[in-house]
């Protein structure tokens, strides 16, 4: 589905890659981790287009992501669905509107049958019909996550991005997000790759994941993989997190 | 008992001529019992087109017919039962008409609540001058002399330009209206001083505004959404004389320069004019300026200039302490413009009126 090739990146006089590489499998939810500052968020942009790739090679479903014409380019963006860190929702738009954008400007589909299926993703991803007419200043941190994800979701896309899904949400929310998650890989089949924090995540969502730390990959595997490996660094993240869990 | 087949692709770019399909049959069957939906066929779905069927699922059970659902696979059942059990229907909004007296009344209220809160922070503001008068020692000297760096130095060719291009132009306008009376050497004195009296402090002040206000309730703007005002709070740091004071006295103390520097900047636009079109030399304009035009003129243009500073950094901090989410930055930049220029107008009409009626 997505293959990193060789990827380095540098700020200035600070590597922030040193020739990663790595694939990510349909259908696996893929988690991306690291310390703060460790060039996740970097990666997860080049992939998805944002950031210059200085050097190496990205493709996503088999296609060089640097060499794609308008056409191609288009028609991957609307096969994936990206979920900022906060939500990055349109402020001018309200809820529904904001959910129904990608239809409403992709089709012709009558107001009304995009309001459907813009209310029942909303409640898909745990909401309140009322939160539909809201706008996004009034919604708080968690809401506003879970309408980009209902918004990410919108035209079905075959992989979906997510920027730290459930930072700043409280445990029962992460729980629901978690199984969400995993239910709608089931259901429809999604790949994702995340970049995430939280041990519950890594541990129970995850199928594999890669550390980044010091622009290399630490290891690349399942969560036992990594528990198996002796190495200071890794110990150190999942054992901090570990911690940090068990309280 | 009638069926309808659900086949090929039901995905979002394709849905529109199922629809018409979809619905077309919803109308022949409306009075039906019983009517079956035939999964057998169906290639690809997406959940546009699994909401599309349950709509018409939950329209046609509405009218207490009944549905059953033939050879749907079990992927597809999954989705359907996913999506049916989430599917939500829009609210039908009941929109409140307000009269137009209760907008007329709400609008007032809201308006005087606005001028009241205004005065209550330009009177806060005042206090703290004072109490900084009293207690020099709190002033934040280092601060302000970095707004004065940052609100003047910029502005200067800017100011210069402008004011250089309004001189030249006025000058060159009335010398040839005053030349039909024989009188085009009067240009030198009215120019001046109408230029000393109103258009040189007016235009110095609208770009100050325009540069200053916004950015003041830019800055101000995006402190507060980062929460650096609150942890300034939280720290015991007053905000009015950490950010508030010293742009006011930053703006007090250059628009008079400014002031100053336009007059200048006019005065060597009407000179060349003036020397050029009426070949008035300048050591004869300086003369004349000398002979007939009063210092006064020139000091009731400096003497507002700090009024018109205070105006627009007052309302570009109090714009910026109107923020409360990222997106309100743009709409209160605009309005703290905007609104400091209509009061430049206003405050520098009646100061006009008073001096002609005092005898300045």
């Amino acid at each position: 589905m997505i293959e990193v090739k060789h990827i380095s990146t540098s700020f200035g006089e600070k590597i922030v890659h040193d020739d990663i590489s790595l694939k990510v499998n349909k259908g696996e939810i893929f988690g991306i981790l690291g310390g703060s500052g460790s060039g996740k968020t970097v990666l997860l942009k080049q992939i998805i287009m944002l950031n210059e790739i200085q050097k190496g090679q990205i493709s996503i479903f088999g296609e060089d992501i640097k060499k794609l014409t308008m056409k191609r380019r288009d028609y991957i963006k609307r096969n994936w669905g990206v979920l900022f860190q906060f939500g990055a929702l349109f402020s001018s738009l309200n809820v529904i509107e904001n959910i129904g954008i990608m239809l409403k400007e992709n089709t012709k589909l009558p107001k009304d049958l995009i309001d459907d299926i813009a209310y029942t993703k909303l409640r898909m991803v745990g909401l309140d019909t009322r939160v539909g007419t809201l706008y996004p200043e009034e919604l708080s941190g968690g809401m506003k996550k879970r309408v980009a994800l209902a918004r990410s979701l919108a035209l079905d896309p075959s992989i979906l991005f997510l920027d730290e899904p459930t930072s700043g949400l409280d445990p029962s929310s992460i729980k629901a997000f978690n199984s969400l998650i995993l239910d709608l890989r089931d259901m429809l089949g999604l790949t994702v790759v995340m970049i995430t924090h939280e041990l519950i995540t890594i541990k129970e969502v995850l199928d594999r994941f890669c550390i980044i730390s010091n622009g290399k990959l630490a290891i690349t595997g399942t969560y036992e993989d990594a528990l198996k490996v002796n190495d200071v660094t890794i110990n150190k993240f999942l054992k901090l997190q570990k911690d940090d869990f068990g309280k | 008992m009638s069926k309808f087949e659900i086949s090929d692709n039901w995905e979002y770019f394709c849905l529109v001529d199922k629809i018409k399909f979809i619905d077309s049959f919803f109308v022949k069957n409306s009075h039906s019992k019983e009517i079956i939906f035939d999964f057998l066929n169906l290639k690809k779905v997406d959940s546009s087109g699994i909401i599309l069927i349950i709509k018409y699922l939950v329209l046609f059970e509405n009218n207490k017919i009944n549905v059953k659902i033939e050879n749907i696979s079990e992927k597809h059942q999954k989705m359907l039962n996913l999506y049916k059990e989430n599917y939500t229907q829009k609210e039908p909004v009941v929109e409140y008409k307000s009269s137009s007296l209760e907008k007329i009344g709400k609008k007032s209220i809201k308006t005087i609540e606005r001028f009241g809160s205004f005065l209550s922070f330009q009177g806060k503001i005042f206090t703290y001058l004072f109490y900084l008068l009293l207690h020099p020692s709190k002033i934040r000297f280092k601060a302000i002399v970095n707004q004065i760096e940052v609100a003047s130095i910029p502005i200067l060719p800017i100011i210069a330009l402008a004011l250089f291009l309004v001189g030249f132009v006025t000058a060159y306008q009335g010398a040839d209206q005053l030349g039909k009376f024989g009188a085009s050497i009067i240009i030198v004195e009215m120019s001046t001083m109408s230029m000393f009296r109103e258009i040189a402090p007016f235009l110095a002040a609208v770009i100050v505004a325009g540069r200053s206000a916004s950015s003041f309730t830019a800055q101000i703007g995006t402190m507060k959404i980062t929460e650096e005002l609150s942890a300034m709070r939280t720290m015991g740091l007053d905000i009015d004389i950490f950010i508030i004071i010293p742009r006011i006295i930053a703006l007090i103390i250059i628009m008079p320069l400014l002031v100053f520097f336009a007059d200048m900047a006019a005065l060597a636009g009407e000179m060349v004019i003036v020397k050029y079109h009426l070949g008035i030399s300048y050591t004869e304009f300086i003369n004349r300026i000398y002979e007939y035009v009063e210092i006064r003129h020139i000091l009731l243009g400096l003497a507002k200039a700090p009024l018109f500073g205070i105006l627009i950094a007052v309302i570009g901090c109090y714009r910026g302490l109107q923020v409360k989410s990222g997106t309100d930055i743009g709409k209160y930049t605009t309005k703290a413009v905007v609104d400091s220029i209509f009061w430049l107008i206003i405050v520098n009409a009646i100061i006009s009126l008073l001096s002609i009626k005092l005898g300045f």
